[in-house]
This record gives structure tokens, sequence and C-alpha cells, in this order.
């Protein structure tokens, strides 16, 4: 069991330092490229299309605008946890355990349910 | 306000929940959201947003650490998350749904029952159960670390502590909190799991719970990449700070004064709730 501990550190401290990494570089940008506007966030408006869509975000991030850079590290911190899920359903299929690979599998259906929903 | 102000608020706030929500255990959302709403005048619902991200940065943080240590149960974890996730999507359809002012009303509610939990929690030492492992349909049973062996325990009132973790996952979904609080009870007064599998293991959920919750708000545009990134940053620089320093400060009294300050708040928020009637 200690090795699948250390696969599952390995890719929850990784997915971690990607997310920080540009959300960092993303402010850091945004000081460059006046993004960074701290607007009236009083009443609720919701996101432009670009910053809440996976195509929107990719499209800024590589561009390198600040906004979708955040977004982007944002992003890698949500997958994060669901990385994590996908490495124990590979553990438990592994391990022929095919109560957790379902239970797993379920929770997954669930994470990629809420991250696809928006997107259509 | 000016623009360096108002970042340099929102970074220091940020680190100050960080901080303060590792010393005492509560986890860093139940500080931001009211900084984010009373202080700076935030609508509730890019508070929970930029909480919610903020939550999942510390809670798989610390989790990369303790999955090495062998102390989470992960088949415990996964099994309950099927409940929490359910939870939080339930939670965020009913968050998403409510207006702001009923939002903080609520949360004012669950400020204050965290705050008391926490003002008036003993320490107990945990009685003992018949705790050896047992063969069932979910192989829950699991053991820990102690010393250089390890000790078995079993997992008890599976249904009743499955529930609780639907509610834990609706106010994570809802309100864009950890929960954590309230999955340490299940997982340790109800399930009766060792104290340090518990958070452990809670911790483990977090993060997966607030994943299920932030999806679907990123796509519903609540996450504003300007206001998260502040307080992403600041609130894992601070817990990482809190969770060194933790062993030389006096955690008890800080829990207490911790505990103090969020009824202060709560009755702040409760106030404003009302003032705009």
């Amino acid at each position: 069991m200690l090795r699948y501990n250390i696969i599952l550190s390995f890719v929850l401290r990784s997915g971690l330092f990607i997310s920080i990494l540009l959300i960092s570089m993303g402010m850091w940008f945004s000081f460059l490229d006046g993004g960074f506007q701290i607007v009236d966030y009083s009443v609720f408006k919701g996101e432009p299309e670009v910053l809440k869509t996976l195509s929107g975000i990719l499209e800024e991030a590589l561009q390198l605008h600040s906004g979708g850079l955040i977004q982007l590290g944002i992003l890698s911190m949500i997958a994060t946890p669901v990385f994590r899920v996908v490495s124990c359903l590979g553990i438990f299929i592994y391990q022929r355990d095919y109560v957790y690979v379902g239970i797993s599998g379920g929770v997954l259906t669930m994470l990629l349910y809420s991250l696809f929903y928006g997107w259509k | 306000m000016a623009f360096f102000e108002s970042i340099t608020l929102l970074l220091a706030g940020s680190f100050l929940g960080g901080f303060l929500g590792a010393l005492s255990g509560l986890g860093g959302g139940i500080i931001i959201i009211p900084l984010l709403v009373l202080w700076m005048g935030v609508d509730i619902h890019y508070a929970i947003g930029a909480s919610l991200i903020a939550v999942i940065a510390t809670s798989t943080g610390s989790s990369a650490a303790y999955v090495k240590e062998g102390y989470s149960n992960i088949r415990v974890g996964m099994f309950l998350e099927t409940a929490t996730c359910a939870g939080a999507l339930l939670g965020v359809a009913i968050g998403s749904y409510l207006p702001t002012r009923i939002l903080m009303f609520v949360f004012a509610l669950v400020l204050i029952y965290s705050s008391l939990m926490s003002l008036f929690k003993k320490i107990t030492e945990q009685k003992a159960f018949p705790s050896s492992r047992q063969k069932t349909i979910f192989n829950l049973d699991g053991s820990y670390p102690v010393g250089d062996s390890y000790r078995e325990y079993h997992v008890r009132n599976i249904p009743f502590g499955y529930a609780i973790m639907v509610c834990a996952g609706i106010l994570s979904g809802g309100l864009g909190l950890g929960a954590g609080t309230l999955k340490v009870v299940a997982l340790d007064q109800v399930m009766g799991l060792p104290f340090k599998v518990s958070t452990t293991t809670s911790n483990f959920m977090i993060g997966v719970t607030a994943a299920t919750s932030a999806g679907l708000y990123l796509g519903l545009g609540y996450i504003d990449p300007f206001l998260t990134a502040p307080v992403v940053l600041g609130v894992v620089a601070g817990s990482v700070i809190g969770v060194r320093l933790l062993p030389w400060l006096p955690a008890d009294v800080l829990r207490k004064l911790f505990a103090l300050i969020l009824l202060v708040i709560a009755t702040q928020m409760i106030y404003k709730v009302f003032r705009t009637l």
C-alpha cells in the first residue's frame, strides 16, 4: 500500500505545483498587460464566455493573456483531485478490487459531469 | 477602492485566513468568505468561487503529505466521496438558485454553529470499540501506524455516517466551504475511526468534494481570475506557515480566540443581511 501512497502523493504535489505556477505567472503578467483590475464585484454578473469555457480559457492562456493563464491554473487546481481519483481507479483495477472500481468510477463520473456541464 | 490597496488587502487577508484556518483546524474558507463579503463588498457568489479554489489548494497540499504517512484510509475516503460529491452537486444547484441575502444568512448560521462547536469542544479519549477487522462487501476497515507497528480498526454506523456526508457535501457546494469539521465528526464520532485517521481522511475528501462544485461554478461563471489568484496564493502561503508554526503555539487558546472572532463576524453578517431589508 505504501507504494500506492507515494504515487498519489506525487500526483497531488505535481498538480498543486503546476497550478500555483500558472496562477503566479498569470498574476505577474497581469501587472504587465494591465489585465489586473479589481472591478466592481459587489453585484454578481458572471464571467465572460472566454473565461468559463475550456476552449476560451486555452485560447486566452496560449496568447499569454493574464486572465487566461490564471484560469488555466485554476482549472489545473480543479483537475488535480480528478487525477487523484483516476489514479485510485487505476490502483483498484490493478488490485482487481471491482467493488471499488465501481465506486471510484461513480465519483469520477460526478466530477467529469460537473466539469463539462457548463461547457456544452 | 484603489488598485494596490485592494490587492494588498486581498493578499494579506487571505494570508491571515489561511494562517488562522490552519491553526484552528477550521479551514480557510470559513474566514475568506466573510472577509470578501463584509470588508471588501464582494458578492457572496464570487466569494464562494474563490474560496472553493483555495479550499482545493490547501486540501491538496496537506493530503499530499498525509497520504505518504499512511494515515488516511483511501477506501473509506472514496466510498464516502460518492456521498459528498452527490451532496456537492445538490449544494451548487441550491446555492446558485438562492439570492445573496439568504445565502449570507445561512452562512452566518453555519459560522455560529462551527464557532460554538469549536468553543465547547472537549478533547475526549476515544472509547474502546470492538476494533478487529471484519470482512464486509465494502472492505472499509483498516489499520494505521502507531509507533513501529500497525493498529487495526473497524468502521461502524456506515448509513448514518453516509447521510452526514451528504449534508457535508451540500454545505461545501452551496457555501464554498471545505466542511471539514462536519466530516471529522462523522468519521470520528459516528463511524468510530481513530482521530488521526479521521482528520487525514477528511482532508483527503475535501479536495474531491470541492472540485465537484468548483467545476460547476467555473462553467457557471462564478470564478473570477483576478479575485481568485490573490486569494489562492495568500491562503496557500498562510496555511503553509500556519502548519509549520502549529507545534510552537498554544493551539487550544488560539482555537477559542478564533471561535470568538467567528461569532463576531457572524453577528456582523446577520446585521448586514437585515440592515438592507
